[in-house]
Formats: C-alpha cells, sequence, structure tokens
C-alpha cells in the first residue's frame, strides 16, 4: 500500500513555528546592535568635534585633505546614529508584534550603504595608501558588517516565504 | 500560505547564507589577526610600539587563537556548505565568544593604567557589536536544530 501524504493531527506546523521564533532573535539583536551602533557613532562623532575644536577655527587655515576626512566621517557619524535610532524603533517593533519586519530590514540596508560609504570615502581621499588602509580598517569592517548583512538575508528569506499584497 | 511553504523551504538558503557570511567572517578574523602578528613580530625587546613582555606575550596568544578559531571557522563552513554539519561553526562561534571576558580580565590586569571603566566599556561596546554576528548564528542554528 503506497504512503499517503497527511497533516498529522496532532504535529505542529512546522513553517508557522520557526519563522517566529527567528523574527524574535533578529528583533532582540537588531535591537542591541541599534543601541551599541548609536553609542559608538555618537562617541565617534563627539570626538570628531571635539578634534575639530582643539584644532582651531578652519577660516584661519587651508583646508587640508584630513579636513575633508574628518568632516566626512563626522557626517558618516550623525548618519549612523539616525539609522541607529531608527533601527532601535523597528526592532521594538518587530519584537513586540512579530509582524512589521520591513523597517528593521530597511534600517540595516541603510546601515549596510552608510559603512559602504564610511569605506569608500577614504579609498577616495587616500588612494596612495589603499592597501595599507584595506588591511587595517576593511578587516575589521566586514566583521562589522556581517551582522547587518545576515539581517538583511534572513529578513528576506522571510519576505520571500511571506509575500505580503 | 500552502503547508509545504514557509521556513522549512528557507532553510537551506539561510544555512548556506549563513555558512557564505561565516566564510568572510572567518577570513577576516584571520587577517586581522596575521596584520597584528605582523605589528608585534618578532617578539624583542626593544619593541615598535611601547609595551610590557607580558601585553606583547598576550597579543602574540591572542594572535595564535584567533588565527585558530578563524581557520575552524572557514572549515565549518565548507563543511555547512556541503554536508549542512554545522557543528565547527558552533565550536568556532562559542570560543570566539567564550574568549570575550576571558580577554577582557587579563586586560584588566594587564593594563591597569588604562583605568578598569574604559577599559570595560571598550571591551563591552567593541565585544558586543563584533560578537552579535556568531550569536545571531548560534541562535539561528539552534531554531534549526528545534523547528
Amino acid at each position: 500500500m503506497e504512503p499517503q501524504l497527511v497533516i498529522p493531527l496532532d504535529g505542529t506546523d512546522q513553517p508557522t513555528t520557526s519563522w517566529p521564533r527567528i523574527l524574535r532573535i533578529v528583533a532582540a539583536l537588531s535591537f542591541i546592535f541599534a543601541l551599541i551602533a548609536t553609542v559608538n557613532s555618537a562617541d565617534a562623532f563627539h570626538s570628531i568635534i571635539k578634534r575639530s575644536v582643539s584644532q582651531g577655527s578652519l577660516s584661519l587655515r587651508s583646508i587640508s585633505v584630513a579636513d575633508k576626512y574628518q568632516a566626512s566621517r563626522g557626517l558618516l557619524a550623525i548618519a549612523h546614529v539616525g539609522i541607529g535610532v531608527f533601527m532601535l524603533v523597528a526592532a521594538f517593533r518587530l519584537w513586540r508584534n512579530g509582524i512589521s519586519y520591513l523597517p528593521v530590514m530597511m534600517a540595516a540596508r541603510l546601515w549596510l550603504a552608510i559603512w559602504l560609504l564610511n569605506i569608500a570615502v577614504p579609498l577616495y581621499l587616500f588612494r596612495q595608501s589603499m592597501l595599507e588602509y584595506i588591511s587595517s580598517r576593511a578587516l575589521e569592517g566586514i566583521i562589522a558588517a556581517a551582522f547587518p548583512l545576515m539581517i538583511v538575508l534572513t529578513l528576506r528569506e522571510y519576505s520571500k516565504s511571506h509575500p505580503q499584497p | 500560505m500552502p503547508y509545504h511553504t514557509g521556513a522549512t523551504t528557507a532553510w537551506p538558503r539561510i544555512l548556506r547564507c549563513i555558512a557564505i557570511l561565516t566564510l568572510l567572517y572567518g577570513a577576516a578574523v584571520i587577517g586581522e589577526a596575521v596584520s597584528t602578528a605582523l605589528i608585534i613580530w618578532p617578539l624583542r625587546r626593544i619593541p615598535k610600539i611601547p609595551a610590557t613582555p607580558g601585553l606583547y606575550w598576550f597579543w602574540a596568544i591572542g594572535c595564535a587563537l584567533m588565527v585558530a578559531i578563524g581557520t575552524t571557522l572557514i572549515w565549518g563552513a565548507a563543511r555547512l556548505l556541503r554536508s549542512a554539519s554545522h557543528h565547527l561553526i558552533l565550536v568556532g562561534f562559542w570560543t570566539l565568544i567564550a574568549l570575550w571576558p576571558v580577554g577582557t580580565l587579563i586586560s584588566l590586569f594587564i593594563q591597569p593604567a588604562l583605568g578598569y571603566f574604559n577599559l570595560l566599556m571598550a571591551s563591552v561596546l567593541h565585544g558586543t557589536a563584533r560578537n552579535l554576528f556568531p550569536f545571531l548564528v548560534i541562535l539561528l542554528l539552534r531554531a534549526h536544530r528545534l523547528r
């Protein structure tokens, strides 16, 4: 007799039990990530401002490549703070209702875009020391970017499994 | 939602993503350790950067451990890509996470001049940012096992 494909009455529905657990993990860890990213970026911005103040007014001296680099780092740090706060709220909402994953996905994508700019700007400004830069900062960057990238990929799988109208 | 779609069919793709990112993560860990080793090599009495011999040994042992963990992660990721066995990845990431408080404690003993509060804060912020990916992978693999 051929085996019949049946859904057991007492069996758990695997697809519906796996995703809530995954979304909870994503929400909790995204919240911690956003908190740490916001604090780190705010601290970076604070130290850039402190250094700029100690170096004196830009109007009194010529603007060097280092000044441009500091200015770009400051702007990117502000962007990271903003995205971090947005991600905090998004992760909290995802934890609470377990549905609204799109804002977390968007925040992670934005964080990665700023991270790419953080790598691209110094490469553009200090072209001659590119190899030295890649060996030092970019490796640390890959480690930092692995988490948001995994969040984006996991939530993309979720969106494929749960297409929204 | 149809019965056969959803997390069950998504798992192979999620595991592949985990494997590829772990591969990159392991390579980056090895790259970082090697670049640090190049700075502190050889362990000399008049070093390139000012540090006590104890600190030099701490960094050197740390580099060797990171290379070993990175190799384990790459090997584990390759195995996950081929046979869906994730034990080596778990071993690598758990070791990495376990070394975090150990490293912090040793730093507190070796570098008291930096200040306990500063060292603790730096360790919490830096360590959390670095270890979130290992935590995520461990929890996802756990969810995969319990599905």
